[in-house]
């Protein structure tokens, strides 16, 4: 019997295991490495030539291996004939827009309109979806503005990050995120509680939810765990060939300069003097868009390396840029996650970064 | 560059289409006509010297050189002013029709469907598969019980479907009512003792599958997939009947070279320039043309293939 597997089902293998990234259904799954190295250079697997080479210890494994693959319907029977039918995915990367996703950072000192950001950065790059940050406390009066404006343009989904303040009850922020409908999520920072105040209601939008965790600067951004692993078709393939967070990014920080990420000391100008295509036609704008997992210290012998998120704002050696996230906890040489800001050979970098008030918080 | 685009307002792929218009060419200027759009003003010239022009509900202008795509939705005279009164519909037809039918034909050289391709015939389609010596499952159209029997005790499993559009609409002041039908098996189990008569139904012998096949063409491209939808009961008849928790696998697929030769014969004969085809590949490895629908799903075919096609939809338009 020969096995293929579904060309949307890939196998990432890492230093001492490997994983099935189920393009289609979103998820992934571990198999050990011995198993992804059954499979020949098409994605086949002939069960009677592998049979034939084991004893019968090694063929309960291997019939535990095909079952695992078989009830997850990562693989299918195949006739030989049939080897030119299915046709690998197309690998290819590519995006309606020169900037697929902004940051725009705010705190209580910052003067530059959104309406700048939309009208510069936003429509003439095609940008549609956006993440506002708020450190400081942002009236509803003054959201309610921005939202609107964002609301009548092309934008298509906003996520919000902003500081809980007091009197602001769920019965008023409810009916107030309920007229604006690109909003996918609203967090409150700095909150009495972790709570969950609305569940998404619209097609995954409209999520609301408090945390006490202090937001009060971008030095809070860059952690790699796995609730932010993404398995998606588009992210995997982006994740192939460029970098997983930087690509086609923008930021504004809170000083309204321009820059890949708001965690990053490099400034393209300022949105106040500078247009889109200065910013962009700086040599280094793009520097990081395709520095991608296959290219960075230890993330490249890692199972996850094409679903996680990379952040090249903190690194564990600040002199090499393709150093690994200083905020990742895992090691693909054990398979075990820690904390990442305990870990004494990243306590150099932390002071170099200035985290350490971090964790005061 | 002036592009026309018919669809609905809700219509994800469209949003997705322009996406890549804005960024492959910035200075296009795109109309949208959404949903039902009736025709409040309409005019036109014709000169050796400028050719035809039209200009439309005084916004929408179109031209040869403008770019057109039919994607979904209706541009026509207003239905209550056609229903109240005979003359009025007569009026229409004497008056307006006559241009709506102009604009249909295609007047412009770049274009993508046109509205027209919503009522092309199943049947037509079949028997063009016929004459271009493609497989087609047995199929009666009958509203006589006996003739069903003996075509169900030929075949063993017969399917039905509608005719014409699986959707049909009616609007009440009150409602608005959606009806879908899929396709459904029968056996004689199904069939009763006694004799009745029906409205002429659509039947076809069951084919039985190895895999089903989605085509999308594209003005003589081929992007297809093939649905894995054997492996469960719930889509085993019509994959339509999605498993949303364990959706049915897609993967790209190839037709077969001389395949696609027939069914690209086949468009320009019905003068369509894009199109999902259904098709079956049978365990004998045979493969049974099912239909084709002019304006039919590409959104999910593009995702779970990587096909892209949006952004070939859109290069198509502006010719790039």
């Amino acid at each position: 019997m020969l096995l293929k597997l579904f060309t949307n089902c890939k196998i990432t293998k890492g230093n001492n295991r490997s994983i099935i990234c189920d393009l289609q259904r979103e998820s992934f799954t571990y198999i050990p490495n011995s198993l992804a190295n059954l499979f020949d250079r098409n994605y086949i697997i002939d069960t009677e030539k592998v049979l034939a080479q084991l004893d019968s210890d090694d063929k309960k494994i291997f019939n535990e291996y095909i079952q695992l693959l078989e009830e997850n319907e990562f693989v299918f029977k195949i006739e030989e004939n049939d080897f030119g039918i299915f046709p690998e995915l197309n690998p290819e990367f590519d995006y309606p827009a020169e900037i697929s996703n902004a940051i725009i950072d705010r705190n209580q000192n910052s003067t530059y309109s959104f309406k700048e950001v939309l009208n510069k950065i936003l429509i003439p790059s095609n940008c549609r979806h956006v993440q506002i940050r708020s450190y400081d406390i942002m009236e509803l009066d003054e959201l309610r503005i921005v939202l609107s404006l964002f609301e009548d343009s092309f934008i298509k989904s906003i996520d919000i990050v902003i500081k809980d303040f007091p009197n602001l009850g769920d019965k008023e922020i409810k009916p107030f995120l309920f007229n604006f409908k690109k909003v996918r999520t609203l967090i409150l920072h700095s909150s009495n509680e972790n709570k969950l105040i609305q569940k998404e209601n619209n097609f995954g939008f409209g999520v609301i939810f408090s945390i006490t965790q202090k937001i009060n600067s971008s030095a809070h951004c860059g952690i790699i765990q796995e609730e932010y692993f993404n398995v998606n078709m588009q992210n995997y393939f982006e994740s192939n060939s460029y970098n997983s967070c930087l690509n086609k990014k923008i930021s504004i920080d809170v000083n309204g300069d321009i820059k890949n990420c708001p965690s990053m000391s490099q400034i393209f100008g300022n949105i106040k003097n500078t247009s889109l295509k200065e910013a962009m036609s700086h040599k280094d704008f793009k520097k990081y868009w395709n520095i991608h997992k296959d290219q960075i210290e230890i993330c490249k012998d890692c199972e996850f390396r094409y679903i996680c998120t990379d952040c090249r704002a903190y690194v564990e050696d600040p002199s090499n840029d393709r150093s690994r996230p200083l905020k990742c906890g895992y090691d693909p040489y054990t398979n075990e996650w820690s904390e990442w800001s305990t870990n004494p050979l990243k306590q150099k970098a932390i002071e170099n970064y200035n985290l350490k008030e971090l964790f005061n918080n | 560059m002036n592009i026309v685009i018919q669809s609905e307002s809700h219509d994800l792929s469209t949003d997705d289409v322009i996406s890549w218009i804005y960024h492959l060419n910035k200075t296009s200027r795109i109309s949208k006509l959404d949903d039902f759009t009736e025709v409040n003003d309409i005019s036109l010239e014709m000169s050796n010297a400028n050719k035809v022009s039209v200009v439309v509900n005084n916004n929408v202008n179109i031209d040869k050189e403008t770019k057109y795509w039919y994607r979904r939705g209706e541009f026509d005279i207003d239905k209550k002013l056609t229903k109240k009164s005979n003359l009025n519909r007569n009026l229409c037809d004497e008056t307006i029709r006559p241009i709506l039918d102009y604009l249909d034909s295609g007047i412009n050289q770049n274009y993508l469907n046109k509205f027209a391709d919503n009522s092309v015939n199943k049947l037509k389609l079949l028997e063009k598969a016929i004459n271009l010596d493609i497989n087609i499952p047995d199929t009666l159209i009958t509203s006589e019980l006996s003739q069903l029997k003996e075509f169900v005790t030929q075949h063993k499993k017969v399917i039905t479907k509608p005719i014409k559009n699986p959707f049909i609409n009616f609007n009440t002041t009150e409602y608005k009512v959606k009806f879908t039908t899929h396709s459904k098996l029968i056996t004689s189990d199904d069939l009763a003792d006694e004799d009745y008569k029906f409205l002429p139904s659509f039947f076809q012998k069951y084919i039985e599958k190895k895999i089903e096949i989605r085509s999308f063409y594209l003005k003589g491209a081929f992007y297809s997939m093939a649905i894995f939808s054997q492996q469960n009961e719930k889509t085993k008849i019509d994959y339509r009947n999605y498993d949303r928790t364990k959706p049915n696998r897609c993967v790209p697929f190839n037709l077969p070279d001389d395949l696609k030769e027939k069914l690209t014969v086949m468009m320009e004969e019905l003068e369509l320039n894009s199109g999902s085809f259904d098709i079956i590949l049978t365990p004998d490895n045979e493969y049974y043309f099912l239909e084709v629908n002019p304006i039919g799903q590409f959104q999910w075919l593009s995702k779970n293939c990587n096909y892209y096609l949006e952004k070939r939809i859109a290069k198509s338009l502006i010719n790039e």
